[in-house]
């Protein structure tokens, strides 16, 4: 268990790695605005922009560059400066990051509380109305994209321009520690919004799971010893089923922390997903390569805690 | 049932857009007409003349929007086709092969998948929308970009599938049979390997289908789909989205337009998926 | 040029414009206008203008805090750095340039003691300052011309990229200093500073010291900071020495930013009333959000352009907390260095076909400004000279709506007798792919079309619009239509010479998006700018401005109007030159 554990880390250090200098490798060799002329305002001689390139690192290898991007990362955490602004990209992440947690866990929740309680009644109750309702609703979520069923909300939903005046609309996002009541009245929206296909796909994903175990011999074994309904499922069929959904979930809370781009954007919550896409229309290569680093961080470590947690939870896991 | 019959139609319409539009009378989908818009430049909506209403263009949205189907199909349909393939050749080669190939191949497989697949399709998309494209020239700006993103993204999960359904079909007797009357690698592959996985392809190319089509739609939604005039789905709404509140109907028909597109590609896949998986009894 | 966010898709450079059209009271050539004569087609009224009270004076009361919201967040808030409509607000309440701009649009000596003194052959420009003006603690030291001649090297330092000196600060030795000593500034005693220019554009050099690029920074504090790329000056503002009645207390990019009094501000060495005791400015807000938040409330002030739905609804019941002011101008360049719009008949043509009427509903209609005819916009005092609204009289630019016959007509002169393009020439256009980039873009390709062109459309991010295609002369793209321009102060040199000079031409970061190079509009601009005469230069420039409207570089789109909203109760203090709030007179009540 323990050299699996080194090993899966070991991996996990590499798989940055390599997501590192391909980002690198992409956005610093396609073409895209040149940093040096951006800096170098109108009617700029050819020497200014030579030494803002020089002065930027620009003018060595992408090798050298490479390398020296990694230092800085490695040893003092540092991402470099914004173009756009001149402020460090580290600095700016983390301000963002309050934001994206808040907006990925309340969905977490939102999703969960939603999804698992319709996956199980519809896996009980198959075949009926309440089932056929409910998976056609899941069917209808999945299909509907996260910006759109967003701007419906909003046009519905939203206290400044909502047919019907309830919650708080697009870009009123509030820190939770600045006004924890407006932290929460501004996320309910973008929660719903986000939450919404995960909780449809998450009810489906429960339900056919609850339906293929209820099938297995055990689980009739334990109805034929005559256990009541809900305990057999609560205490037997519940705990395989749930597993798989464990393992989405934190794949799924992996990525969503990487930043919502879709949902950030409308709902203009300033998030890290907000800041990697303002980062690519400014083509602000330190923030686009910042931001993909930390999403690719988030998605990697995710994937080792489930790999991990799976470990320990199911012992048919090789350590291999 | 009813999604498949919704889905010829969708194509007939995506082919026969032109000729729609003539037969109902609706204007062209390029053409602009400022006398359907305010002195403010607001647009005005559904009348009998354009029935969805108009952009801020003054184009005529119900236009648009049939035209806008045939971009969201033809992009779904070939960046499916063109990840089924990789995803489906690399798949087999990891499974079958096993040791370093499949080693190499399924770290490839976890690279692809430890990306912001959206965040990095977006930077790849705009980068190749420039110039002459990216890739000495390969993708140009346009489709192109938008197909490679799509299908470099949603590869790597038929890969794995398949992967893991070829590493215990080379098991079976069949297979090991194939083997020791002495048939190459190749030929068991292709004649006794490939068959037994043109179900769970079916599957998961219906699966991933609609997926595509909600990725190309919110890669046009972030601004780097289709060049303008061309209409897409996720390009008009993005477009709608500073006079939403003014204009419902411009974010609202493409909207609708998408999600039902969407909805029939997932129920024809369920559908497909029961009939096609005997274990499963839904 | 610096980064145009808030008037999005616009090159703009900053902002200036001398009179207070219609706005708060100040005099000269209102706006009123229509835009011409065709009213058949809707958009064509009159251009809206005015609206809340704006004025300098409104009876301010002293203390309180002023509160400021914006969408976009401050790119520099360093004084050689600053390039950007809304950091002007903060830098000129917080730091001092030889001149500024009062909110009427008057040039009044700020750190300088009085107007500079400009030799016979327009070569030398002497400024004294102020003896007794002090930094800010923990500085606490008298500014000298010493300051003053750092912040100019700094302004050619590499590491502070400024975006506007290698244009207008025609010092020698400039060019190539790299933030080393220039040597054609010269400090013969601490209140003097003498520069030596490259050409006799004094006239204009010293309309150019409103910039804040001229603010004294004391080279023991920043020097050191200097030589990073970027420089700390930049990014730590609050560890700036300020001389203006405010000092940045905490900054956080594009987030928040609080103004407190500078302890050392003398008011008797100053213009400024500096009203409120505290700024504090939320950034980062949706502009939709914003607009209605501050059209709600009593004591905001929204500093950035208000979404056009917004600036709909506040003009139909909100008027009193809506200013509309004019502010630069828009057009679509046509290339006239390639094929096939090297050819003047083919660009008039094409003006002619232009629906100039689409552009303006493309940003909003009658409150985002008015078609424009010529290049110079109500905003500049030039523009009386220039035949106001109605413009010259060119038949190509008569109909805002776009005039077939007239086109097709010089489609003949330009040697197609069918009155379409059959040469062979595919028309590249591009432009930003922010909104209404790409309506413009589509609008002007319609144009096209209809005079037979075939056309490429390519929308691309802003940065790399400048920098990759439309300022990259060798990239040779034939349209640019999402260009627009806000002159950086009052004078008409300030309007056309960077974008149509053929001498302005540089191979990257080029604002001759035209790349005209006439030699007769350049002779012309370089003799506007030498004539010391107030009225006689303006007239010039009317005259150039009126020439490089025949030769057609681009379609003048439309002259602009910037709007913005207040709370109810807050008196808002508009900037003419920079069509943005002045810090320093606005007060809470």
């Amino acid at each position: 268990m323990g050299r699996y554990i080194i090993r899966r880390t070991l991996w996990v250090i590499v798989l940055l790695f390599v997501v590192s200098a391909v980002t690198f490798l992409i956005f610093y060799t396609l073409p895209s605005a040149d940093p040096a002329v951006l800096r170098a305002g109108k009617q700029p001689n050819p020497q200014l922009i030579e030494q803002i390139r020089h002065n930027l690192g620009l003018d060595k290898p992408v090798y050298v560059q490479y390398y020296r991007y990694m230092k800085g990362i490695i040893l003092h955490f540092d991402f470099g400066f914004s173009y756009q602004d001149s402020q460090p990209v580290r600095k700016e992440i983390f301000s963002r990051l309050p934001a994206t947690i808040s907006l990925t866990f309340g969905a977490v929740v939102v999703w969960l509380l939603i999804g698992l309680p319709v996956g199980i009644i519809s896996a009980i109750r198959r075949r009926t109305i309440a089932d056929r309702v409910s998976m056609g609703g899941a069917l209808l979520a999945i299909s509907a994209p996260v910006y759109w069923l967003g701007l419906v909300l909003l046009y519905l939903f939203a206290n400044d321009i909502g047919l019907v005046h309830i919650f708080d609309g697009a870009g009123t996002y509030t820190g939770l520690t600045a006004d924890p009541g407006r932290w929460f009245g501004s996320l309910l929206l973008p929660w719903f919004a986000l939450a919404a296909s995960f909780a449809a796909f998450y009810a489906r994903l429960l339900r056919a799971n609850l339906i293929d175990v209820m099938g297995e011999d055990y689980i009739r074994t334990a109805r034929a010893k005559g256990l009541p309904e809900r305990r057999v499922i609560g205490r037997h069929a519940m705990r395989s089923a749930i597993t798989p959904i464990v393992t989405v979930l934190g794949l799924d809370i992996g990525i969503l922390l990487g930043g919502a781009i879709l949902t950030e954007t409308v709902f203009n919550i300033p998030g890290v997903g907000r800041l990697a896409y303002d980062g690519i229309i400014n083509a602000d290569l330190p923030v686009i390569q910042g931001t993909v680093l930390f999403g690719a961080l988030f998605i990697v470590v995710a994937n080792f805690i489930v790999d991990i947690a799976y470990a320990f939870l199911d012992p048919r896991v090789r350590y291999s | 049932m009813a999604a498949l019959v919704f889905i010829v139609v969708l194509v007939l319409i995506a082919i026969g857009a032109p000729l729609i539009v003539k037969l109902v009378g609706a204007r062209p989908p390029n053409q602009q007409g400022q006398q359907y818009l305010d002195l403010f430049g607001t647009p005005t909506g559904p009348t009998s003349k354009n029935i969805f209403g108009v952009d801020p263009l003054g184009r005529d949205i119900f236009s648009r929007v049939l035209y806008g189907a045939r971009v969201s199909l033809e992009v779904a349909v070939v960046a499916t086709g063109v990840a089924v393939v990789i995803g489906v050749a690399i798949g087999m080669i990891a499974g079958y092969f096993r040791g370093w190939v499949d080693t190499v191949l399924s770290r490839i497989m976890d690279v692809v998948l430890a990306f912001p697949i959206l965040l990095l399709a977006i930077g790849l998309a705009s980068a190749c929308s420039l110039g002459n494209g990216c890739l000495g020239g390969v993708i140009t700006p346009g489709l192109p970009v938008l197909i490679l993103v799509i299908a470099l993204a949603s590869w790597p999960y038929i890969g794995r599938i398949i992967r893991g359904q070829v590493l215990s079909l080379r098991e079976k007797e069949f297979v090991e049979a194939a083997r020791s009357l002495g048939a190459s690698n190749t030929r068991i592959i292709a004649k006794e390997i490939l068959p037994n996985l043109v179900a769970p392809i079916i599957v998961y190319t219906t699966l991933i289908l609609p997926t595509n089509v909600l990725f190309e739609a919110a890669l046009s939604f972030l601004g780097v789909g289709v060049q303008p005039p061309t209409s897409s789905w996720g390009q008009m709404i993005a477009d709608a989205v500073p006079i939403f509140d003014s204009a419902w109907w411009y974010m609202f028909f493409p909207g609708v337009a998408l999600v039902i597109t969407v909805l029939a590609f997932n129920l024809v896949g369920d559908g497909l998926q029961d009939a096609l998986n005997p274990r499963s009894d839904r | 040029m610096r980064t145009p966010k808030a008037l999005s898709a616009v090159l703009v450079a900053c902002a200036v414009a001398l009179v207070a059209a219609g706005c708060g009271g100040g005099g000269g050539s209102s706006t009123s206008g229509n835009a011409s004569g065709n009213a058949s087609s809707s958009g064509a009224a009159p251009q809206f203008s005015g609206g809340a009270n704006v004025a300098a004076n409104q009876g301010q009361k002293k203390g309180g805090t002023l509160n400021l919201i914006t969408n976009e967040g401050w790119e520099h808030l360093d004084p050689g750095a600053s390039y950007f409509q809304i950091d002007y607000l903060v830098e000129y309440a917080v730091h001092r340039p030889l001149y500024s701009y009062n909110p009427a649009g008057k040039v009044m000596p700020d750190l300088a003691a009085g107007p500079a003194q400009i030799s016979k052959d327009g070569k030398t420009v002497t400024v004294h300052i102020k003896p007794n003006v002090k930094f800010s603690p923990p500085l606490n030291r008298v500014v000298t011309s010493a300051d003053v001649k750092y912040a100019f090297e700094r302004d050619f330092n590499p590491n502070v990229a400024n975006g506007y000196a290698a244009g207008y600060y025609l010092i020698q030795g400039a060019a190539n200093a790299k933030g080393g000593p220039i040597s054609g500034i010269t400090t013969p005693d601490k209140t003097t500073i003498v520069f030596h220019l490259t050409k006799s554009f004094g006239g204009t050099f010293v309309q150019s010291l409103t910039l804040p690029g001229s603010a004294p920074v004391p080279k023991e504090l920043a020097g050191p900071g200097d030589k990073k790329s970027p420089t700390t000056y930049d990014t730590s503002p609050t560890k700036q020495a300020f001389t203006g009645p405010y000092m940045i207390k905490s900054y956080q990019a594009g987030r928040s930013l609080t103004l407190v009094r500078n302890p050392n501000w003398d008011p008797s060495t100053d213009y400024r009333p500096a009203y409120a005791d505290k700024i504090v400015w939320k950034a980062g807000a949706d502009p939709n959000v914003a607009s209605r938040q501050t059209l709600a409330s009593p004591n905001l002030l929204m500093a950035d352009t208000v979404p056009a739905p917004v600036v709909k609804k506040a003009y139909q019941s909100q008027r009193k907390q809506l200013s509309v002011s004019p502010l630069g101008d828009y057009y679509a360049t046509l290339n006239t260095s390639v094929p096939p719009f090297n050819n003047v008949n083919l660009r008039r043509a094409v003006v002619a076909a232009a629906n100039r009427q689409g552009y303006l509903l493309a940003r909003g209609g009658r409150l985002v400004g008015q078609v424009a005819t010529h290049f110079i916009g109500p905003d500049n005092p030039a523009f009386k000279y220039a035949g106001g609204a109605n413009g010259f009289g060119f038949d190509f630019l008569k109909n805002p709506a776009g005039d077939m016959t007239v086109a097709k007509k010089y489609m003949k002169a330009a040697g197609y007798p069918s009155g379409k393009y059959t040469g062979n020439a595919k028309v590249l256009i591009v432009g930003s792919n922010a909104d209404p980039g790409p309506k413009e873009m589509q609008i002007v390709e319609s144009g096209l079309q209809a005079l037979g062109f075939k056309t490429t459309i390519k929308p691309v991010p802003q940065q790399t619009m400048y920098s990759k295609f439309c300022g990259y002369v060798k990239a040779h793209i034939n349209v640019c239509p999402t260009a627009g321009w806000i002159p950086d102060f009052q004078d008409p040199y300030s309007y056309l010479y960077v974008p149509f000079s053929g001498k302005a031409i540089v191979p990257v970061n080029n604002v001759n998006w035209a790349v005209l190079n006439d030699p007769k509009i350049n002779a012309a601009m370089d003799q506007a700018a030498s004539i010391t005469n107030d009225t006689q230069r303006l007239k010039a420039w009317a005259n150039v401005d009126k020439m490089i409207t025949s030769t057609a570089p681009a379609i003048p789109e439309i002259w602009s109007s910037n709007a913005l909203v207040k709370g109810s109760s807050v008196k808002g203090v508009l900037d003419v030159w920079n069509d943005d709030w002045n810090l320093s007179f606005s007060s809470p009540q």
